[in-house]
């Protein structure tokens, strides 16, 4: 008896085949291209389609898989749920991370952390020494963040989101370059091998990607990141224990 | 006054002629010979030179002026060094010396040959017989003069030689010896003694004709060669290193060579797709992964053992998500090589899948492709928190239209996000698990159970 009364109208509903059913083209984020546009990604792993810019002049963005940062020279936009949030800002870079409908943003040019709510942005007194790399969440109030010190050694350092106080450091060794700061505490980064991911069990993949010149990173959707090398080269890597790959991300128009 | 100037004048001639004297230097050893009133040079082969040092030295005790150096006679010539500018102020001493060399070509057999040396007021008959001109044979058989060497069809990168051999038996100098023209080298001396052998090769930097000359002594022999572009080493397409290929991959493509290639080739990889499935004509992301989408430059320099794709060793290429034929064409100088990789249909292929339960619905979505774009059923099986079916069972849906629509806009090929609603009443929490199966024309996927 229990299981008509959960699933009555179900029940009806598809027997009347009245099922609601909309079928899309599979959507795995949004990136920012090498030309600076803001171009939705679509597909599976292994077929990639870019769709139409969507942003131009972007300088850098960052896409969970449910809200989206877009920072330009001039502004920071947080989209979330089709609502968007502009913020006057200044020029230059910015790393993102994401936990929920929460984030953390950190200006490069100016060296200030900036915390998102999921209604307000305000920012976080944050006083480290360093060059930063990369930013990741273990909660929504929490922020790890990768920063290579004077003696070239990369700290992760675990920052209070509110307060800004760092809790713990953890050195992070045989890094060269930028790295991407994966959510569960794996690295992706490159050294004289290249490109490798580091797993949180200290295990590392040689990930084949021809990278040439400095590296960047940005998340393009969840579980995506996106690696852009100074060449023009654009690769996606695919995150998740079973799933990690590398993939080239064709730009190319038709 | 005058009249001393005068006496002067008449004795500075006979001055300068005592204190002059003409040396014949030793090539060999530097050393000198004075001169007398004649000098014999000996015989010279029509078509060489004889080239003769004459120094010129004050044995005076005092300086003169060399005001006239001169010579004249037929095929008699003054070569380097280049005389000096007269007037010359010529001291006396064995560091202080003129050197003229004294060229003889004779063009026609003579018994002899002369010419006037004078310097100042000092005159020397110089003469010479000219002999027969030098024989020459080219590959061992005589070579008329003015004959033109055909070295023929040379492939670049490669030489094609002939040995030309000098007999000079009736010459006493060397003659001189040149090779002009692009492509045309020589292994020899400047200069061939009287039986010299001597090789000359031609090695065309180029596809086209080229001409040159070789000369010996006064004997111009035209050169001429074709060269020719060897053709690029037989190129094959390799996909995936011969691994088998499927929907939704990225593959890489290279072109190794038969041999290492001696040629410089230019030539185009192209992509083309036949698509298996009715209604679908193409997909869009079957396409190289860098440049142009269906099309890649290749290059292949001398030395190369693969071609270089859009300036790489390889190339990605996507394989898209719709069932068909893959067609790679080579097209590389005048030769070219094909590939058919097949995509064969399968079973839809799901990547990702997900439910959701919320206060009056619960939605599954499931991302993927159908590379036969011809999904028709969809089967839902709903579990309880026991792992017990929920009547009545499996429940099926006909998904043909719905995807039939959304497939024939052609611009994803087979992939597809599928979202599917249900309207729930009641306690949803017992909703447990979620078994799909969903079927394409090449046959049935069950997934994994999806956990609410």
């Amino acid at each position: 008896m229990r299981e008509i009364y959960v699933v009555l109208l179900l029940l009806l509903a598809l027997a009347s085949g009245s099922l609601w059913g909309q079928v899309v083209p599979p959507r795995i984020g949004f990136v920012s291209d090498t030309a600076g546009e803001l171009r939705p990604v679509l597909g599976v792993a292994g077929n990639f389609l870019l769709g139409d810019a969507v942003a131009n002049s972007v300088v850098s963005s960052g896409f969970s898989g449910t809200f989206t940062f877009v920072k330009t020279d001039t502004a920071l936009s947080i989209i979330d749920a089709g609502v968007e949030t502009d913020f006057q800002v200044g020029p230059g870079p910015a790393l993102f991370s994401f936990f929920g409908h929460a984030g953390f943003a950190y200006f490069v040019s100016d060296g200030t952390l900036h915390r998102w709510d999921g209604v307000q942005l305000t920012t976080v007194a944050l006083d480290l020494v360093g060059e930063v790399l990369g930013l990741a969440q273990p909660d929504a109030n929490h922020v790890w963040i990768a920063v290579r010190q004077n003696n070239l050694q990369v700290y992760v350092l675990t920052v209070d989101g509110v307060s800004g106080a760092i809790e713990t450091s953890a050195p992070l060794t045989n890094v060269d370059g930028n790295l991407a700061l994966l959510n569960d505490r794996e690295f992706l980064f490159t050294n004289g091998r290249g490109l490798i991911l580091r797993r949180a069990n200290g295990a590392e993949i040689a990930l084949a990607a021809q990278l040439k010149g400095a590296v960047s990173f940005e998340q393009l959707g969840a579980g995506w990141w996106s690696v852009k090398d100074s060449s023009g080269g654009h690769y996606v890597f695919r995150a998740g224990r079973d799933k990690e790959a590398i993939y080239q991300l064709p730009e190319n128009a038709p | 006054m005058i009249l001393r100037a005068l006496v002067l004048a008449a004795v500075f001639p006979l001055v300068s002629f005592c204190q002059i004297q003409l040396f014949l230097v030793n090539a060999s050893n530097g050393t000198e010979t004075a001169i007398g009133a004649s000098l014999d040079l000996g015989p010279v082969g029509v078509g060489q030179t004889l080239a003769t040092t004459i120094r010129v030295r004050n044995v005076g005790a005092s300086s003169v002026q060399v005001t006239n150096i001169s010579l004249s006679g037929e095929y008699f010539s003054l070569f380097q060094p280049s005389v000096p500018t007269l007037p010359y102020t010529l001291a006396p001493g064995v560091l202080n010396f003129i050197d003229l060399e004294v060229d003889f070509s004779p063009a026609s057999v003579a018994l002899s040959d002369s010419a006037i040396l004078e310097v100042n007021a000092l005159t020397v008959v110089l003469w010479a017989p000219a002999t027969p001109p030098a024989n020459v044979y080219l590959d061992g058989a005589p070579l008329a003069a003015g004959a033109t060497i055909d070295f023929g069809s040379v492939e670049t990168g490669s030489s094609s030689a002939h040995s030309i051999t000098v007999d000079d038996s009736g010459g006493t100098s060397a003659l001189r010896v040149s090779i002009s023209g692009t492509g045309f080298q020589a292994t020899m001396p400047v200069a061939a003694d009287n039986s010299s052998s001597f090789q000359i090769a031609f090695s065309p930097p180029s596809g086209k004709a080229f001409q040159g000359a070789l000369t010996i002594g006064q004997q111009n022999f035209p050169l001429k060669g074709q060269g020719i572009t060897p053709p690029a080493p037989a190129a094959t397409i390799v996909v995936n290193n011969g691994a088998a290929v499927s929907s939704s991959q990225q593959v890489n493509v290279t072109i190794p060579l038969g041999a290492a290639s001696q040629a410089i080739a230019t030539g185009t990889l192209t992509l083309q797709f036949q698509s298996a499935v009715s209604g679908a004509t193409d997909d869009p992301a079957i396409k190289f992964v860098l440049g142009p989408t269906r099309s890649a430059s290749v290059n292949i320099a001398p030395g190369d053992t693969t071609g270089r794709i859009n300036g790489n060793p390889s190339i990605a290429f996507q394989t898209g998500t719709t069932a068909g034929s893959i067609l790679l064409t080579l097209e590389l100088g005048t030769s070219g090589s094909q590939v058919t990789i097949p995509i064969a249909p399968i079973p839809v292929n799901i990547e990702s899948s997900g439910g959701v339960v919320g206060p009056s619905e619960l939605t599954i979505s499931l991302s993927g492709f159908d590379n036969t774009h011809s999904v028709s059923q969809l089967a839902f099986t709903f579990y309880d928190t026991n792992d017990k079916a929920i009547s009545p069972g499996t429940i099926t849906f006909n998904a043909s239209s719905l995807f039939a629509n959304y497939f024939s806009s052609g611009l994803y090929g087979g992939l597809f996000s599928l979202n599917a609603a249900f309207p729930v009443t009641g306690n949803q929490t017992l909703i447990s698990t979620a078994q799909v199966a969903i079927t394409n024309s090449a046959g049935v996927i069950q997934l994994q159970r999806i956990v609410f």
